[in-house]
């Protein structure tokens, strides 16, 4: 953990709940750890966090004792294989929803801290566009939007997106369709939304690929498991591969 | 309500010392404690302008107002609008792309 990189560090976030985000979050993480890359996972929920759940980890420190008792964070860090590390967070704390300026600064001091010594850094936010997603979408340098074909989540994923896009001048949006019948439906779903992000607001997003209905991924989720460690080799695994092979050649430039 | 009147005299008096500053590029909206984020201001309206708005509103407010972004600064509304919302679902609409 010596060296210190330039990591790229992505959020994941989606605006609406419940269309996967976490278990994105988590398989990517995954995913690009078992390419010979450090991944450091950000449970950026910090009210109401659940990639400890999502990975069925038994988690004594989180990112609360950071803010509150000055707590190294790198103390807190988890080690899920030699090239995955989680940030855990705390789960029915409001307070941590409502961070002061100064308990910010502190916190984002942290993390850049613990952030260099990793290739990837991935925030899985909280759902909404509640102040600490946006805080978090403002550190990071590319968001990862996960929607799915539903018309709340699709409206709530352009929402966001707006949101980022107006207020914080982001550009760099990267989507994943999830929960698709098919690849043709996701690519579909997906240059809808390109059409309308390019006609209202003037962005241009990058396609990441589309991560079927599987269930393999509702096994894994009950079994607190990765479903790229449990059914490597589903449709929806094989999927998160081509999304992740997607992922590092848009954030390497290839 | 307390809010909502705190809001309302403080765009009343805005209005009454920035005449020469006309407001319909100040729009209202919603923020965190009471004073914040209270205005938009228009994409067309010049720094000078801009900055003498938020001197006034610190002014009048008693707070000290960041002129970066989340604040003052906003550009325009994000509120997703009836168009924008035809356009997502159109395609819905259209079936889709299902196999």
């Amino acid at each position: 953990m010596a060296r210190q990189s330039n990591p790229h560090i992505i959020s994941i976030s989606s605006g609406k709940g419940g269309v996967g985000k976490t278990t994105m979050a988590v398989n990517i993480a995954v995913c690009l750890s078992r390419e010979g890359n450090r991944v450091l996972l950000i449970d950026g929920d910090l009210g109401l966090a659940n990639v400890d759940v999502v990975l069925g980890l038994d988690v004594r420190h989180t990112i609360r004792e950071t803010v509150e008792d000055g707590r190294d964070l790198r103390d807190t860090l988890v080690k899920i294989s030699p090239g995955f590390f989680v940030l855990p967070a705390s789960s029915g704390v409001p307070e941590m929803t409502r961070l002061s300026g100064e308990d910010k600064d502190l916190l984002l001091e942290a993390l850049e801290g613990v952030a260099g010594d990793f290739d990837y850094v991935l925030v899985d936010t909280a759902a909404g566009i509640g102040e600490s997603v946006l805080w978090f979408n403002n550190w990071v340098s590319s968001h990862c939007i996960i929607f799915s074909p539903d018309p709340t989540s699709m409206t709530d994923a352009y929402a966001l997106i707006k949101v980022l896009t107006t207020r914080y001048n982001k550009k760099n949006f990267l989507l994943i369709v999830n929960q698709v019948q098919s690849g043709k439906e996701g690519k579909a779903i997906f240059l809808n939304m390109e059409k309308v992000l390019g006609q209202f607001l003037g962005i241009k997003p990058e396609f990441l690929g589309a991560i079927p209905r599987d269930n393999a991924v509702v096994r894994a989720i009950r079994n607190q498991k990765p479903f790229l460690q449990s059914e490597p080799d589903s449709r929806a695994g094989r999927a998160l591969k081509r999304v992740c092979v997607s992922l590092t050649e848009e954030l390497n430039g290839s | 309500m307390a809010h909502r009147k705190k809001i309302k005299d403080l765009f009343q008096r805005l209005e009454r010392e920035a005449a020469e500053y006309p407001l319909e590029h100040v729009r209202l909206t919603d923020g965190g404690e009471w004073w914040q984020g209270l205005f938009l201001f228009d994409v067309q309206l010049s720094e000078t302008r801009k900055n003498f708005l938020i001197s006034t509103i610190s002014r009048l407010s008693g707070h000290s107002v960041p002129s970066g972004e989340n604040s003052l600064a906003r550009k325009d509304s994000c509120q997703v609008s009836p168009e924008e919302r035809a356009q997502l679902f159109s395609f819905l609409k259209q079936g889709g792309g299902a196999d």
